[in-house]
């Protein structure tokens, strides 16, 4: 019982009581942030960052990933109450749960709510646990151009199931990557696009990077419009389900895990395009689907059991390979960086406590959201009454003493500034900023394992053509990149997207 | 059905999305032609960058070159973001620079407390006192968890004021 013992490493170092304290932090400060529009995990986690280095690299793990599924609990809380989803995975919960809370059905569309996310969080966090070792092994058995294959394909994959323009998408990819040649090159120590600076010797930070694209830039977007919004609130009323509602949720709820976990691993796929494909499902497979969008229950319990399920299983991918599915993956590797810890697959045989602990805090940072979400749900929708011209100075400040803190370099600060303001205009032209972050973080690693594999076949590109394995990976990457693009999938892509709606 | 026209007219948008992205690659192939390509026989650092550069100049082309499709007459004109937001562009870019200057000659109080006011100044909705408390309240907690709780190594008065 390899896994019975594993997990009890990880709940041993998870129960302890600065972890279990900090576990609590992170999902108080994820409902928070979910709750509150206008900020989100990857600006709040790049804020606290500098806060972690000075804690255990377990316990920062154990307080940033609770941060990560946090903000789903809470920005459903808002989507139901209000309308006006916390985060961007919680956009299909609206439709059907504000219904709900239209026909006095609050509470219970909050318990639906809460319940299949709690179910989800547990199923997908054993599934990780069953997972991970499996995938760690195959990992450690792969050379260099497998790996840069690998890593060639998560980042395509990452473009082809988000959002928006493809082409656009990979610009910003080869951008990031770009970027992140920046600084001494590791191999010949030669300096490449410092202009001189001793600043930028050892290349851009990342955390500047993601508080000026995800905390500035958004404030300025959030900005454009400074008008103060009404917020009407609905009464929550009684959480328990009737027995009704219970089994016509029950199912949906477990066809939403099942199909989040999946989508999880891939990545950019995540929480956003595994709710609205489970929202979409739904819809296609019920027996009355006239009652999607007037308050369906189903339309609540499977798009929040799927977002949930691939906010943890996007861990997977982080876990076994270091392979960053999203811009909060992203994060996490570059925190483990700053503990001096290298992400990959030897992260398991080497600091299992951290690996184990991180998978079982998981679980009871879930079992945490479920008792801080239902009972106190009045509180949380208080908070919606801070206006934003109180909140975005905040975050401003808090962007300030942050950013100084990484290095003590007022260098890093003109870092933010100048991603904050070049992200606002690509933003406005249609960018999107996370390939441009997961290109950053992922682009040294690409450039040092093609340079290892051409080393291995004396220059010759052709390596991988003839290694059998890269091949399928790199054929099957430009596939998804050309399927994607292609107009009628295009089309077809977009609808999905905007059906809910 | 009715028939529809097509009409020629230049998407704007994705004009200036490829040239942004032409004029970085073209730049960063400038900026990084003395770096050598190939050092005793394997790659060397400047061969990674100058494929990227070359990807994001071709990038930009097709997507600029998209600008001059043909489009349907009826085409909607995709609804674009609101208005610039100049007022705190100006302002919290201001604020921000402030902050990188001051803090090492001024300290973290002085820096940190001029810039949340004028982060505050970039919404039309902010009164005086609000913004009055919430700058000397946010400095006072910084203060307490950064310097004295962290024991981050920033003075909160600098060596100009002290």
């Amino acid at each position: 019982m390899e896994l019975v013992h594993n997990l009890g490493v990880g709940f041993a170092t998870a129960l302890s009581l600065q972890n279990l304290l900090l576990c609590f932090v992170g999902v108080l400060l994820g409902t928070l942030v979910g709750v509150l529009p206008g900020i989100g995990p990857v600006a709040t986690i790049s804020m606290l960052l500098p806060i972690t280095f000075v804690m255990p690299p377990v316990a920062a793990l154990i307080m940033m990933a609770g941060i990560y599924y946090g903000t789903q609990y809470g920005g459903s809380t808002t989507a139901i109450l209000i309308n006006m989803p916390g985060e961007a995975s919680s956009i299909v919960t609206a439709l059907d749960g504000h219904q709900m809370a239209r026909q006095g059905r609050a509470g219970a569309a909050l318990a639906t709510a809460a319940l299949a996310s709690f179910f989800a969080g547990t199923f997908a966090t054993v599934l990780v646990a069953m997972l991970a070792p499996p995938l760690t092994e195959l990992a450690l058995k792969v050379g260099s151009p497998e790996y840069f294959a690998l890593m060639v394909l998560g980042l395509v994959a990452s473009i082809s199931l988000a959002q928006g323009s493809v082409l656009k998408a990979l610009s910003m990819l080869v951008l990031g990557v770009l970027l992140g040649t920046i600084g001494q090159d590791k191999e010949t120590g030669t300096e490449r696009f410092t202009f001189g600076l001793p600043d930028l010797a050892d290349g851009l930070e990342f955390v500047a990077i993601a508080m000026g694209l995800f905390g500035l830039c958004e404030i300025l977007r959030n900005l454009e419009d400074d008008q103060s919004r009404s917020v009407v609130v609905q009464r929550v009323g009684g959480l328990m389900l009737s027995r009704e509602e219970f089994a016509r949720a029950a199912v949906p709820a477990l066809r939403g895990t099942l199909l989040g976990s999946v989508l999880g691993v891939l990545p950019g796929g995540g929480a956003i395009l595994a709710s609205f494909a489970a929202y979409s499902l739904e819809k296609r497979i019920s027996h009355r689907p006239e009652t999607f969008g007037k308050g369906a229950i189903e339309g609540v319990a499977s798009p929040e059991a799927a977002n949930n399920a691939a906010a943890q299983t996007s861990f997977i991918p982080m876990l076994t390979l270091g392979i960053p599915a999203s811009p909060v993956m992203a994060l996490m590797i570059g925190a483990m960086v700053v503990q001096g810890i290298t992400p990959g697959p030897t992260v398991m045989l080497q600091k299992p406590e951290l690996f184990w602990g991180l998978i079982a805090s998981m679980w009871i940072g879930n079992a945490m959201l479920l008792v801080l979400n239902l009972p106190l749900v009045g509180i949380w929708v208080r908070l919606l009454t801070v206006p934003y011209h109180l909140l975005y100075p905040a975050i401003i400040g808090f962007c300030c003493i942050g950013v100084l803190s990484i290095s003590n370099n007022p260098f890093q600060v003109y870092t933010l500034i100048a991603f904050g303001l070049g992200g606002y205009l690509l933003m406005r032209l249609g960018f999107e900023p996370a390939p441009l972050l997961l290109g950053f973080v992922i682009g040294p690693m690409l450039e040092e394992n093609f340079r290892r594999s051409m080393v291995l076949s004396g220059g010759d590109p052709m390596i991988f053509a003839e290694r059998p394995v890269t091949a399928v990976l790199l054929v099957v990457a430009g596939a998804a990149l050309v399927v994607a693009g292609l107009p009628a999938i295009r089309r077809k892509r977009q609808e999905t997207f905007n059906e809910p709606g | 059905m009715p028939t529809v026209t097509e009409v020629r007219r230049v998407d704007a948008n994705a004009l200036a999305s490829g040239m942004v992205l032409v004029a970085f690659g073209a730049f960063s192939g400038y900026a990084g032609r003395a770096l050598p390509t190939t050092v005793a026989g394997n790659m060397g650092p400047g061969y990674f960058p100058l494929v990227l550069a070359g990807l994001l100049v071709l990038l930009g082309l097709v997507i600029a070159a998209g600008s001059f499709r043909r489009q349907r007459a009826d085409a909607v004109a995709v609804v674009g973001p609101g208005p610039v937001p100049w007022r705190a562009l100006v302002l919290l870019t201001a604020a921000l620079a402030w902050f990188a200057v001051a803090v090492r000659p001024l300290g973290l109080g002085p820096a940190l407390t001029v810039a949340l006011l004028l982060a505050c100044l970039a919404s039309g909705k902010s009164r005086l006192w609000s913004s009055l408390v919430l700058s000397f309240g946010m400095t006072l907690f910084a203060w307490a968890v950064f310097i004295k709780a962290l024991k981050l190594p920033v003075p909160l008065l600098g060596p100009w004021l002290s």
